[in-house]
């Protein structure tokens, strides 16, 4: 009976000693974490006489949103008049309005924030909770550098989070051609009813598609249109995650671009030839992938007599077959350009350009 | 690619009419053709079945560096490289050990004053962290302050990859990196999402039927992506990757390959680098030996700390604890003549705000005076408890 208490007793010592280590550990890890934050107070937040008071630039915890807004006052406590010509910050994503003041001495003078708080680093991509800080640097009349400022801080807390904010479609998009598609995973860190994508009206196709395996988990899907007009495109499509009381909240954005290519494509994108010992002749095939049966090339067009394009006699299923051989009589870098005309079957004419590189080299190989 | 347009404008009714057109067109689906999905199945069974191959693999590759700056010092621009490199490929270990000349500027902006230097490096991978040596005397490293060895642990960042040169031996065994998934030495490229892949169609390629692959842009200031020439007849051999910065081709690898009795095998390449779409350097390899399944031991990719030598450990910060990415913790060690490491130098994490902390080991003494505090103090709790329960029975 005694016995069997005595193991009790260090059973329940040997169990709580590992714990109360661990616990000791982390406690100690943070402890010295927070003695040493503690020692960096943020600098004095007067600027050449300017306060603002350090409460303003502390938001606090806030959701995050591409327009969160807030307002500044800067007193000039000195006895100066300081005219600001513009603010100089640490990141595109704050905006001052008005940009630039000038404040007499005792005066105060509000300036209205805008913060983008949908930017973050790679390393922040997938954080629910992460801190924000930005520096504020006025640049006053006549001085050419920004003189240190404030710095703007907080948390912000994501409603969902996408793996990137970004998608470049490049040369991938056909103009009237078939749709191009890319993807984004987005998670969702609170409960959701849905999460809506919008693109501007006729730029793109946008599926938000939930997963079946995990309810938090979503995938956005974008197709650029591709009636969009031939060269380059830019737009933004905006995230709405619509909570449980149905209200819709911005949330996010996603940044879309790339080029809208003729209908008819050429295979390689680019012609690289490599390098080449002067004189010599390089040969490559490309490949032309027209929309249909009756479009016809029409004429071709090279930017040098050293450049020769032939059409191969048999067409294989890819498309029209064209021999490119170019003459190397160059030391060097050189680019030559191949414009087809195709003739479409309302008889107008789409011109497809093509890039030859090459490299001229001295002496044999 | 940069582009220079701000905002998607509609241009006029024939926009306009061209929108309707499109919105009438049937609706594709995201998918590619089942034609083209079932060839990128067939590439990716070959990339899976070479990458089961070997178990180990050793190499030794010779070849040149072939230097085509617009100012050059004296000498044969055209320079001598070697690498061995041994492949633990069931393990994902490496140890590399090489020579290259490299451009010397020797802290003058005169070519005049310019000149080659051979360099030699040694590396390996032990599935735990990243070692290199300096090669202090060979490397004419006397009077630097550098370390003889380091060794990286924990994330060991984006410039722990393998140099895209070396490309063509892990293509061979199906480990084929794109921009999405980078050849890292500690995270192989092994398995791919099909829909990173478009497949843009066939061409020739020096007399080769090819299949042409192209990954979706990686977005960024300029985006990458790449564009693979692959021979589904030669178990998907690659006979030209091509990786883009926005328009420009600024890396290009020709593969040659031949057939051996494991397969389609690489033999030589050519890589030709061309930032700004001009011609930078050339390098060209050629396998001289190949070993398969060499034997191998943990101590091969172990480089050993010898008495004398400074040896810096440095450790990647955890993601997403606040911690700046680009800022190791360190401790710097000599190595005594007993073999004992002495510890001479430390230096902790720092803080996405730049406020460096203190080294680990400084908090780990800490966290073990308040854990044995604490433990003594159970025991007191203890001891004390057990004699009042005695006083009462």
């Amino acid at each position: 009976m005694r016995r069997a208490a005595r193991w009790k007793h260090w059973g329940v010592f040997l169990l709580i000693a590992p714990t109360a280590s661990v616990a000791a550990y982390h406690l100690g890890a943070l402890s010295a974490t927070k003695l040493k934050q503690q020692e960096h107070q943020a600098a004095p937040p007067t600027v050449n006489g300017l306060y603002i008071d350090p409460q303003s630039l502390d938001i606090g915890e806030v959701w995050e949103t591409p327009q969160y807004t807030f307002r500044l006052t800067i007193e000039n406590l000195g006895s100066l008049p300081r005219a600001i010509s513009r603010f100089q910050t640490t990141c595109g994503c704050l905006k001052l309005e008005p940009q630039g003041r000038t404040i007499a001495p005792g005066d105060k003078a509000e300036f209205a924030a805008k913060l983008d708080l949908t930017r973050r680093s790679p390393h922040q991509r997938g954080l629910a909770r992460r801190s924000v800080m930005v520096q504020l640097n006025p640049v006053f009349e006549g001085d050419f550098a920004p003189t240190p400022g404030w710095e703007v801080k907080g948390t912000v807390l994501s409603r969902i989070t996408i793996s990137t904010p970004q998608l470049a479609f490049e040369d991938r998009c056909a103009h009237m051609g078939p749709r191009a598609w890319q993807k984004v995973r987005a998670k969702a860190h609170v409960p959701l009813k849905t999460l809506q994508a919008t693109a501007p009206p006729n730029s793109a196709e946008v599926r938000v598609n939930p997963s079946n395996d995990n309810p938090e988990d979503y995938l956005i899907l974008i197709s650029p249109n591709p009636a969009l007009p031939l060269g380059p495109f830019r737009f933004e499509v905006q995230l709405r995650a619509v909570t449980l009381d149905s209200v819709a909240h911005l949330c996010s954005a996603i940044e879309v671009a790339g080029e809208m290519q003729p209908s008819t494509r050429v295979i390689p994108r680019m012609v690289l030839l490599g390098e080449h010992t002067v004189p010599s002749v390089a040969e490559a095939d490309v490949t032309l992938q027209l929309p249909a049966k009756d479009w016809k090339i029409d004429h071709i067009e090279t930017d040098t007599t050293e450049t020769l394009v032939t059409q191969n006699e048999s067409e294989s299923p890819e498309g029209v077959c064209l021999h490119i051989s170019q003459r190397i009589g160059q030391i060097g870098d050189h680019v030559s350009k191949i414009r087809i005309s195709v003739r479409k079957p309302d008889k107008q004419v789409e011109i497809v350009p093509v890039e030859v590189r090459y490299y001229g080299q001295s002496g044999p190989r | 690619m940069v582009l220079r347009i701000t905002r998607w404008q509609m241009r006029g009714w024939c926009g306009a009419l061209a929108v309707l057109i499109a919105s009438a067109m049937p609706k594709p689906s995201v998918a590619q053709k089942p034609a083209d999905d079932a060839a990128l199945a067939s590439v990716f069974k070959d990339w899976r079945s070479r990458q089961n191959l070997l178990k180990s693999a050793r190499y030794v590759l010779t070849g040149t560096t072939e230097f085509k700056d617009e100012q050059l010092p004296a000498g044969n621009p055209i320079r001598p490289r070697r690498v061995t490199l041994l492949l633990d490929l069931t393990r994902k270990r490496y140890r590399m050990e090489g020579s290259e000349d490299v451009l010397s500027h020797n802290g003058s902006d005169d070519p005049r004053n310019w000149g080659f230097r051979s360099r030699m490096y040694t590396s390996a991978y032990g599935g735990e962290s990243l070692q290199h040596y300096t090669h202090r005397k060979a490397n004419g490293l006397e009077n630097d302050r550098e370390e003889d060895l380091s060794i990286g642990k924990g994330d060991l960042g984006p410039g722990a990859q393998f140099g895209h040169e070396l490309s063509p031996i892990f293509l061979t065994h199906g480990i084929v990196p794109t921009v999405h998934s980078m050849l890292m030495v500690d995270k192989w490229p092994l398995a791919h999402d099909p829909d990173d892949f478009d497949v843009a169609g066939r061409q020739n390629l020096r007399g080769q039927n090819c299949l042409l692959l192209r990954t979706e842009p990686s977005p960024g200031m300029t985006s990458i992506s790449d564009e693979f020439w692959i021979n589904l007849q030669q178990q998907s051999a690659i006979h030209r990757l091509i990786s883009f910065s926005g328009s420009n081709p600024w890396i290009r690898l020709d593969i040659y390959w031949k057939n051996t009795s494991y397969g389609w095998w690489v033999d030589h390449w050519s890589d030709t680098w061309s930032p700004n779409g001009r011609v930078r350097r050339i390098i060209n390899f050629r396998v001289e030996s190949f070993e398969p399944n060499p034997l191998i031991s943990d101590s091969d990719f172990k480089l050993q700390a010898e008495p004398g030598m400074i040896v810096k450990v440095s450790e990647g910060p955890p993601l997403g604890k606040g911690l700046d990415p680009f800022k190791a913790a360190s401790r710097t060690y000599r190595v005594l003549s007993s073999g004992e490491w002495e510890e001479i130098a430390a230096k902790g994490f720092t803080t996405l705000e730049g406020k460096e902390l203190p080294p680990e080991w400084h908090r780990r003494w800490m966290a073990w005076t308040i854990g044995g505090c604490l433990a003594i103090g159970a025991l007191l709790f203890y001891v004390s408890r057990r004699r009042w329960k005695k006083a009462t029975l």
